[in-house]
């Protein structure tokens, strides 16, 4: 894949693209980050393993914009995030350090709501925040609040899922409706768009879900919340990196009605709009009606549904088969289209 | 969703494109003008559905993709050098100028806003007294009425420190210019729904009559889309050649009058260069001279003579002037989806949410040939 790229220009500087999730920042990772670690970037995921005994690590970075938005704010944020990326390893999320970069003038009361919320998201998928550290920067350098976690949790689950494990024949499942997130900042940040509230984030823990498929007897064989870029990223980006065909049903792809009304005004296609409580998983073909009514006994999870399959055709590509009898390419996002939204 | 899921059921696309089959003999290139109409037909495969004697050619109706490179570098020169606030369209950023885009003149220190209208523009100029508000105000005429509302805006609230850069460009002319060309393989047009909604289609009759080539006002959406495909279609095995009014729902035959009242008081013609094909006469709009004032390129007039000219010149290796015009598709493009992507373009064609090439990048590349990147 764009094995005639140039390689990133050192003497360029660093957009706001770059932080999209997308083709940029992978680059990034893949160019400079993974060389500088000595880490392969088809192996890297969302949480590490790094020894032998089951315990996954993970990081996250939250800048979102507004602080507060409609169904959350950065505190629930850092939390669901951080815990959301152990839970795609499998793991349990057991605790939290995270680190506080604060703008002078920023309210007192503000910060105890932030770490009221980061706490009562951290317990909600079981995890304790244990460590912290504290920063100020003077007016102007900072945007209120920027908060840094780091996550440790165990892995439940006999093998670690990660997109290797992709095979035709897997049947993909989305945990609920998709793009809330993205499209509840974009109505809080307003700018006259003239959205009244009535889209709340889907900001939520996704380790009840999948402890709930572990229980049920079903490990997925690969799992991805649909962050930055959305669903039609994350395929993407398993299709490139596996080197499987990953064939999507754009018409059972769930979207609530009020996020396709503000996306189609705001020219965004939901499938490459964030969510940070929602995610897909690749099951084998016999687990995926059990898996859905797993999902679905959850709440947020009414609206989880199989949505495609991997298949053994269109080798290293996501496609989304229209209601016409007509296909499109999914690709990753290029650029960005959101700023700041997690 | 009201007024969308109406005109993108999949019972009447497949209906549409049965009778497209059933009636179309005659092998023929159609032109969608607009390139909101050529992502809604590659984001929703509707060339995949018609018969294969018939070609949909990609126009030029993008007008983030036919904006001079003089006019960005001039923009870049504004917010990175001289203190200004920049205000422009997101889609605007990320297209490359001679030197740099907007987005990486942000980057190193520009002050460059995305606003969703003009008017925002005005606002911050209200809101930030002090400051240089400039908005980078492309568009065809389906954007001119919201710019020249700001510029009116502005004047009745004497904003001394709003100014826009204008580069508006003209359909018809545009249209006029291809079907002029020797080459020209176009056998039928699918005119643009908004920018008719605004203009009304009077100018398209004598164009239609002297070219010999249908033309169908035509909507967005799949269903619109294949019935403006459908009527031209029926034209062309009729041997006639008229004006059609395929997107009634928006489109007046004389367009929206109060409209074009403010446009006909705030704009006039002018001779305007398109990226990729050249300067073509009467193409577009200016300010007239009592808005003086509020034209940037007059309020930094020793500015703007300070860049270099620019004659349409697409950048080197870009081929975006041909697909502008039809000629080729992205594909064809040596460059395209190699070292031409949406994160490294070579052309405003691979950036604009309108442009040829990102919707070809970003829809339909092949899924079954693994050589396309």
């Amino acid at each position: 894949m764009n094995s005639c790229q140039l390689p990133i220009d050192p003497s360029q500087c660093v957009t706001l693209a770059h932080g999209g999730g997308g083709r940029l920042t992978d680059r990034l990772v893949r160019e400079i980050f993974a060389p500088a670690f000595g880490l392969d970037r088809a192996l890297l995921n969302d949480g590490a393993e790094p020894g032998n005994e089951g315990w996954v690590i993970t990081t996250d970075a939250h800048v979102v914009h507004p602080l507060i938005f409609p169904g959350g704010d950065i505190g629930c944020l850092a939390a669901h995030g951080t815990c959301n990326d152990l839970a795609m390893a499998g793991a349990a999320p057991a605790w939290l350090a995270v680190s506080w970069i604060l703008e002078e003038g920023v309210s007192i009361g503000l910060v105890r709501r932030v770490a009221e919320s980061l706490a009562a998201g951290a317990r909600m998928s079981g995890a304790k925040v244990v460590a912290g550290d504290t920063k100020v920067v003077e007016r102007g350098k900072g945007d209120g609040i920027f908060l840094q976690s780091c996550g440790f949790g165990k892995r439940m689950c006999a093998q670690a899922p990660g997109p290797w494990r992709l095979a035709p024949g897997q049947v993909l499942v989305v945990s609920g409706d998709i793009a809330r997130h993205g499209a509840a900042i974009m109505s809080a940040r307003g700018g006259g768009l003239g959205f009244t509230g009535d889209i709340t984030s889907d900001c939520g823990p996704l380790w009840p879900s999948v402890r709930a498929l572990f229980e049920a007897g079903i490990e997925p064989l690969a799992m991805r919340d649909c962050t930055r870029g959305g669903l039609a990223t994350v395929l993407a980006e398993w299709a490139e990196g596996s080197g499987v065909g990953l064939v999507v049903e754009e018409a059972e792809i769930p979207v609530q009605e009020a996020v396709r009304g503000a996306c189609e005004v705001l020219g965004l296609d939901p499938l490459y709009v964030a969510c940070e409580g929602r995610f897909v998983a690749a099951v084998e073909a016999g687990q995926a009606e059990a898996s859905v009514a797993v999902l679905r006994g959850l709440a947020g999870g009414e609206e989880a549904r199989v949505i495609g399959e991997v298949s053994g055709v269109y080798a290293g590509r996501a496609v989304a088969s229209q209601a016409y009898g007509t296909q499109r390419v999914l690709d990753r996002l290029a650029g960005e289209a959101l700023p700041r939204i997690c | 969703m009201k007024w969308v899921d109406e005109f993108r059921g999949a019972a009447k696309v497949r209906q549409l494109a049965c009778l497209i089959k059933a009636i179309s003999q005659t092998p023929a290139a159609i032109m969608e003008v607009c390139g909101g109409q050529t992502h809604a037909i590659l984001r929703f495969g509707l060339d995949q559905l018609l018969p294969p004697h018939l070609e949909l050619l990609h126009g030029p109706g993008c007008p983030v993709c036919v904006t001079p490179s003089r006019v960005l570098d001039f923009s870049v020169e504004l917010c990175e050098r001289h203190g200004v606030m920049l205000c422009t369209f997101g889609d605007m950023v990320r297209v490359p100028g001679t030197r740099s885009d907007l987005m990486h003149a942000k980057a190193r220190g520009g002050d460059v806003r995305m606003v969703y209208s003009p008017l925002d523009a005005v606002q911050l100029a209200r809101d930030f007294p002090d400051r240089e508000i400039v908005f980078l105000a492309v568009g065809f005429e389906t954007t001119a009425p919201a710019n020249a509302m700001a510029v009116l805006q502005a004047r009745a609230e004497n904003l001394t420190n709003f100014s826009m850069v204008v580069s508006q460009v003209l359909v018809p002319p545009a249209m006029s210019a291809l079907l002029e060309a020797p080459d020209c393989r176009i056998r039928g047009f699918l005119a643009a729904g908004h920018v008719c909604t605004v203009t009304g289609f009077s100018e398209y009759g004598p164009l239609a009559a002297r070219f010999r080539v249908p033309m169908v006002v035509t909507g967005f959406e799949p269903v619109d889309l294949l019935y403006g495909v459908l009527q031209c279609v029926r034209q062309i095995e009729e041997g006639r050649a008229e004006v059609e009014n395929a997107y009634p729902r928006a489109v007046r035959p004389e367009g929206n009058l109060p409209a074009r009242e403010q446009l006909a008081r705030v704009f006039q013609v002018c001779d305007r260069e398109w990226r990729g094909i050249g300067m073509l006469p009467r193409s577009g709009w200016e300010l007239r001279p009592e808005f003086a004032p509020w034209d940037a390129e007059k309020k930094y007039a020793s500015i703007f003579s300070s860049l270099p000219e620019s004659h349409g010149e697409a950048a080197a290796g870009c081929r975006s002037g041909e697909v502008l015009q039809g000629r080729i598709k992205p594909p064809q493009c040596p460059a395209f989806g190699t070292r031409c992507t949406p994160e490294n373009p070579f052309g405003a064609t691979m950036v604009s949410s309108e442009g040829a090439c990102a919707a070809y990048f970003r829809y339909s590349r092949n899924p079954l040939d693994p050589t396309l990147p």
